[in-house]
């Protein structure tokens, strides 16, 4: 029952926006926007968001409230539905003192380099998914941090305007680390699956500055302390790095570099550039390579597990802004995110990904 | 003598009215006095959400597709669907909803007539009684 009717809100909203842009109430003090997407995942051997088997179970679709009931006041929420659950990814009110300061408090999205916000708006990016290295379970950022923060924009003349973001609170990190087998005392054939680690008492912010011709230059980063079982103390953890994003009427480039620091255990450097190019309004073609390198204390390189390295190349049609076909094919060496089919041996060897949906927002 | 006079007719003339629509807002709006391209362009993206007078900017659009592309062209720059995918960013980082939208010109008259704080645009035919035009400057 409880499917049918998630099925029936979610059929209902997608009949919606294909015809009309958003849902607007109240003379615009009530706004319900939608995202969604669909693809077809396969690899040739390995799992790698998928496996050889294919995947078509990947829908998933978004409805984000924003509610003004007083003239400072603003409500904004984001559920999200996929197959197998319906999950809270963000829920804050937000008072807006000025342009210059607006004082946030709930479940708010993290912001994080280009996209962090942006993670599940597929007509945001030119590939299907986000790059691994900084958006999959990196250890990098959240969806959300739980807490308070204050955020707000300063034009600074000429069209240049700085954007800031400060916050404190708690996040929940999505780890994957099938590096843990390299640790003494780890049993070989029990390989860890996706987990959440929880950051405390974190403080976090970020700066961009806007500048006229669309490029916009990103600093951003956090620190707090990571939760762990009785007597493993709470060790250290901090995050950041820098971003480039362009996206101009025919060329989208983003750039960024992140690394995380969690003290006496681990570190990681990651980075992806990506270039997309519209050779028609509605044609877009699109190459991006991702790397990713994590040192262990005790413990010396050169192991597959502690790297990846990745290039993707995409082919896009835009029917519009808001609805995009995309397919795309990616090779991805090291073992970092890369994991063994169910009941297979440890992978070896370079993946092949291949990637094709549709991604829309309303 | 001919020039100059020539010269004082084109600033006499809303801008808007040259680019195939016209900026209005309610006849009592003196904030709305001498905006800028620019500032425009602030008001509809929303980056400019206070009239210097204090009350909140509610800038209303129509929802002609080739009116709007025209608009978004001239006052901000690019296209209408480099302003659908601004739009797209803001709303699902959770931080601003776009300008109210009507369908019909009449609509978005309406909204201007009857709010003070409203900014809106329509094109140069529209029936402008009620509403005042704004001369935006360079």
């Amino acid at each position: 029952m409880r499917l049918t009717c998630r099925a029936a809100v979610a059929a209902g909203l997608v009949l919606h926006a294909a015809s009309a842009a958003a849902l607007t109430m109240s003379d615009g003090t009530l706004s319900i926007n939608g995202s969604g997407t669909w693809g077809y995942l396969r690899t040739d051997d390995n799992f790698y968001l998928a496996d050889s088997d294919g995947d078509y179970a990947t829908a998933g679709f978004d409805v984000a409230l924003s509610a003004r009931p007083a003239d400072q006041l603003v409500i904004t929420a984001q559920l999200g539905f996929d197959p197998d659950e319906v999950a809270l990814e963000w829920a804050f009110a937000e008072w807006r003192f000025s342009d210059l300061a607006r004082v946030r408090l709930g479940q708010v999205k993290q912001p994080l380099g280009n996209y962090m916000e942006l993670q599940f708006i597929g007509t945001a990016r030119p590939f299907y998914f986000l790059p691994t290295s900084v958006y999959g379970p990196a250890d990098i950022g959240a969806t959300s941090y739980f807490g308070a923060g204050v955020t707000g924009a300063l034009p600074c003349g000429d069209g240049y305007e700085l954007q800031y973001d400060a916050y404190g609170g708690a996040i929940e990190l999505a780890v994957f680390e099938p590096y843990e087998v390299l640790e003494e005392g780890h049993d070989p054939a029990e390989l860890p699956e996706l987990e959440e680690q929880l950051i405390e008492n974190i403080v976090g912010g970020r700066v961009s500055l806007v500048t006229p011709p669309g490029l916009v230059l990103r600093l951003s980063g956090y620190g707090g302390s990571v939760r762990k079982e009785a007597g493993e103390g709470r060790p250290a953890f901090f995050a950041g790095g820098l971003s480039a994003l362009h996206h101009g009427e025919r060329l989208w480039v983003s750039v960024e570099g992140f690394g995380f620091v969690e003290s006496g255990s681990e570190s990681q450097l990651s980075g992806y550039g990506e270039v997309a190019w519209f050779l028609t309004k509605s044609v877009q073609v699109a190459a991006r390579y991702e790397v990713t390198r994590t040192f262990l204390e005790d413990v010396s390189g050169g192991s597959p597990l502690l790297r990846h390295d990745e290039a993707g190349l995409g082919l896009n049609y835009w029917f519009n802004p808001d609805f995009v076909l995309k397919t795309s094919v990616h090779r991805a060496e090291g073992l970092r995110f890369v994991g063994p089919r169910e009941d297979a041996s440890p992978p070896s060897g370079p993946t092949l990904l291949v990637v094709a949906g549709a991604q829309f927002t309303f | 003598m001919r020039a100059l006079l020539v010269a004082l007719a084109l600033l006499a003339t809303p801008a808007a009215a040259d680019d195939g629509f016209r900026v209005v807002v309610h006849p009592s709006n003196m904030a709305a006095d001498g905006l800028t391209r620019t500032q425009i362009s602030q008001l509809f993206l929303k980056k400019t959400t206070r009239w210097a007078d204090g009350r909140r900017v509610e800038p209303v659009e129509p929802g002609d597709a080739a009116l709007r592309d025209r608009f978004c062209r001239r006052i901000h720059g690019k296209s209408a669907a480099a302003v659908k995918s601004f739009w797209n960013q803001q709303i699902f980082a959770g931080r601003e909803v776009p300008p109210l939208e009507k369908a019909a010109e009449a609509e978005v008259l309406e909204v201007v007539r009857s709010r003070p704080e409203a900014i809106g645009y329509v094109s140069p035919g529209a029936e402008l009684t009620g509403v005042k035009v704004v001369v935006a400057k360079e």
